[in-house]
């Protein structure tokens, strides 16, 4: 075994979800068939897999397109980041971006926060 | 974060496999020999992505199976220090925290690592953040963000994170 490339590129958390969710119909193994069921149960209760508000794999596009348009300059691994956890709050923000009260203004942030309640869904809170 | 890794590696198909159609039996072998496997210092191997090149197959001495060098991409989850991440706790100690995700529970926040001013409980066997206004529990079964700090892999992997700055701890503070 030699590894010839790699860990790249990233992957969302929801094209992950929907590659394991094609897998599983032909899944054959135990080993295989625990991790998708795992994963699965997992991505069920982050934004990607919600399910009352799963993330749709189109607006991934859509929101790269409208931050490009806001002028906004992330990292990839940070729009990455930011489509996994669909902040609601500048505090979760703070924490997907590095050094974001030097590089965005406090409009441009809650700009941020405006499009990921558009394109990105939520992160279920328990008990709600 | 889950991420691609391209792979070279020889794949046996034993006799068994023989009436599949190969690219079939190619995948299930890959995914039977990888996946819920961790690769040392890159990640938990998730599933195989797709299956890019595979040779004639070859033959050897005494043996029924038949071996096929592949190059395939797998869905590896690989965090990396700094990223945020969310999970349960799973336990508290006197030491810290132990953080599960379904399909990883290999995380754990020493309590140096907490926010400030967070003390453990024994009568609770909880650990609680008091700030100047609130006393805030981290207790078993609250969903938990946090940040990575480490990567470690030794006999496995895991993960030593951090809960400290605002953001973080339970989902349902922010």
């Amino acid at each position: 075994m030699r590894i010839l490339e790699g860990p790249q590129p990233l992957l969302t958390n929801v094209e992950v979800l929907e590659h394991i969710t094609e897998v599983k119909r032909t899944a054959a193994s135990e080993n295989l068939q625990t991790i998708i069921v795992e994963l699965q149960a997992y991505l069920r209760e982050r934004p990607a897999g919600n399910v009352g508000n799963p993330q749709k794999i189109e607006n991934i596009a859509k929101f790269v397109a409208a931050i490009k348009q806001e002028n906004l300059e992330f990292e990839k691994a940070e729009i990455l980041e930011i489509f996994n956890s669909a902040p609601s709050s500048l505090a979760v923000l703070f924490c997907l971006i590095e050094e974001a009260d030097m590089r965005f203004t406090e409009d441009q942030l809650n700009k941020v926060l405006d499009l990921s309640a558009e394109y990105l869904g939520a992160e279920p809170v328990p008990g709600e | 974060m889950f991420t691609l890794v391209k792979i070279a590696d020889t794949i046996e198909l034993d006799p068994s496999t023989f009436g599949l159609p190969h690219q079939q039996a190619l995948h299930q072998e890959i995914n039977k020999k990888y996946a819920n496997r961790v690769l040392t210092d890159v990640g938990l191997c998730i599933a195989l992505y797709d299956l890019q090149t595979a040779s004639d197959g070859l033959l050897r001495p005494g043996d029924g199976s038949i071996y096929i060098k592949c190059e395939f991409r797998l869905i590896v989850f690989a965090p990396f220090p700094g990223e945020t991440l969310v999970g349960w706790i799973s336990s508290c100690t006197e030491e810290g925290l132990n953080v599960r995700m379904e399909f990883f529970d290999n995380v754990f926040i020493p309590k140096a690592m907490l926010f400030e001013g967070t003390q453990f409980i024994v009568q609770e066997q909880a650990w609680v953040w008091k700030n100047d206004e609130y006393s805030l529990y981290l207790d078993i079964n609250e969903k938990i963000r946090f940040r990575v700090e480490e990567v470690v892999f030794d006999k496995s992997m895991r993960i030593v994170a951090s809960a400290q700055i605002d953001g973080m701890g339970l989902i349902s503070w922010w």
